[in-house]
């Protein structure tokens, strides 16, 4: 009791000076949204850690330090990404963008995907569709705070699974959530990611997608990737037949696979187990896998989407899916054989594998739908982007 | 008497019936000794986190944007887990751009989950690789 009282008049006595503080925050950092972000800070800072004395004098001095901080950390990130940028060699893409705009290890996607609400949600929200601070706050009815609260507490739950499931060892998932990190557009400032970002192609099928199931090493896959990507961004690829359909619809310098969704958070590692088993399953997901290619052949998404989980039905946007039906409806319609390859264990999904042969000759594709129990959790297409661009 | 050549039809229908659904669904075939070759020598080199082994059958392109920050960074996914023991299960060929595609599966005890891998070849050298 007392402590709940304590903390409701800490808090009281926070708001109260909420204004005062916000306008000291934009005294100390030029930036508005900094300067909104710090003022958060300062109030959680001091919620968590109350003074005796919680006034003005304690709120600018918690205020001034945080500055100081975000200061230096600012400088730090400058200077190792000045170094990681004068460490590549001109011609090779950094990482960041060899691996395309969002091509993260299906790990952090099933992470991500774990997580609690509200979290998931203004995580895939911001960094899988690419959606503002702003646009988030209006969207859920929250205060942009809020949002930008939620968003640093659901990464550093990210990163604190990541941890846990690699020991501890940091550097061998790091570089994997690079992605997560919306990348700069052109003239933008590096240390501050655009709040308003118009998402590329599929959204979250044109950027967890491709992640999730990129599921890559970050280096390996993203060569032939890479390679492909810098050369679409140069030439136009709207004619060659030889890049089908998902290549189409994750637009120019987007990499190898499209994936639909997230694993359903509900899976369960016996499911799971029960799932490999050959058996009627493996007719299930041919089926499910006819199905689906019907439907984008068809151009008919509520099919398309009726034998999802909840998620799957919410993760895949309907102009993305009707940009993939364009692509590939037309492919399919001139008739394909679907064949079973086999099955991929995942933590959260069992994939199944198939291949698709085009009776128009065009290039084999691989395509995956990831089960989890009975429910579709995803569906990935890929294409031939391991291959080396074309001389 | 007409009829007993039908009664030998039956079991031998039987038979082709089970010899059809004794089949494994993914009947891939017999991947070629070359590219296997030339993986298990990619898998043996993540194991060994040996950047010029992994590039020993690498064609032109492969070595141009493979660089060893890459390598590492894949050795720091899966070195530890291959050290356990793996397995291959070959899943077949893709035809795509005109090259031969490979691929398969790789498991391996100390990993929570498979891999998929594809590796395209060319005059005889791995000229990508995809792991998913």
């Amino acid at each position: 009791m007392g402590m709940r009282a304590e903390h409701t008049a800490d808090i009281e006595s926070l708001l109260a000076h909420a204004g005062w503080l916000r306008r000291f925050a934009a005294a100390l950092v030029k930036d508005r949204d900094d300067a909104e972000d710090l003022a958060q800070d300062t109030m959680l800072r001091v919620w968590r850690h109350p003074a005796q004395d919680a006034g003005r004098a304690w709120l600018a001095r918690v205020a001034r330090n945080l500055a100081v901080d975000r200061f230096r950390a600012t400088r730090r990130r400058e200077v190792r990404e000045q170094a990681a940028e004068s460490a590549q060699p001109s011609q090779v893409a950094n990482p960041e963008e060899l691996v395309g705009d969002a091509q993260i290890h299906r790990t952090v996607a099933e992470v991500v995907a774990g997580l609690a609400e509200p979290f998931r949600q203004t995580i895939v929200l911001r960094f899988y569709e690419g959606r503002s601070s702003a646009d988030i706050a209006r969207g859920l009815g929250v205060p942009e705070g809020t949002v930008r609260w939620r968003l640093k507490e659901g990464l550093d739950r990210v990163r604190r699974e990541l941890d846990a499931r690699h020991r501890g060892d940091r550097s061998s998932w790091l570089a994997l959530l690079t992605p997560l990190v919306p990348r700069p557009l052109p003239g933008e400032s590096k240390l501050r990611p655009p709040e308003a970002r118009t998402p590329q192609g599929f959204s979250l099928a044109g950027h967890v997608a491709v992640a999730v199931l990129g599921a890559l090493v970050a280096s390996t896959v993203a060569l032939g990737i890479a390679a492909h990507a810098r050369r679409a961004r140069s030439t136009s690829t709207a004619d060659e037949p030889a890049r089908t359909a998902n290549e189409a619809v994750l637009g120019p310098g987007k990499a190898a696979l499209v994936r639909l969704n997230l694993a359903n958070q509900a899976a369960h590692a016996a499911e799971i187990g029960a799932e490999t088993a050959p058996g009627p399953e493996r007719l299930d997901a041919q089926s499910l896998a006819e199905q689906l290619l019907q439907a984008v052949q068809d151009n008919d998404y509520d099919a398309f989407v009726a034998k999802g989980s909840a998620f799957f039905r919410a993760a895949v946007p309907t102009g993305g899916f009707a940009s993939l039906s364009a692509k590939l409806g037309t492919h399919l319609a001139q008739g394909r054989r679907v064949s079973p390859l086999g099955s991929v264990r995942h933590t959260r999904t069992v994939d199944w594998i198939f291949k698709i042969e085009f009776t128009d000759g065009g290039d084999d594709a691989l395509i995956t739908v990831a089960m989890n129990g009975w429910q579709l959790a995803g569906f990935f297409v890929d294409d031939p982007t391991i291959l080396p661009p074309e001389k | 008497m007409k009829k007993q050549p039908f009664l030998y039809l039956v079991p031998a229908l039987a038979l082709c019936l089970l010899a059809a659904y004794a089949r494994p669904a993914h009947a891939a075939g017999t991947a070629p000794s070359e590219a296997e070759k030339a993986l298990t020598k990619m898998i043996e080199a993540v194991k060994a986190e040996s950047y010029d082994a992994f590039l020993a059958d690498a064609g032109a392109n492969l070595k141009k944007q493979l660089s060893r920050q890459q390598f590492e960074g894949m050795c720091g996914l899966y070195t530890k887990s291959l050290k356990q023991g793996y397995t291959l299960e070959y899943f077949g060929q893709l035809r795509q751009r005109g090259m031969a595609i490979y691929v398969w599966k790789v498991s391996s005890p100390g990993a929570q989950e498979d891999v998929l891998v594809k590796l395209a070849m060319k005059d005889g050298k791995v000229d990508g690789v995809l792991v998913f």
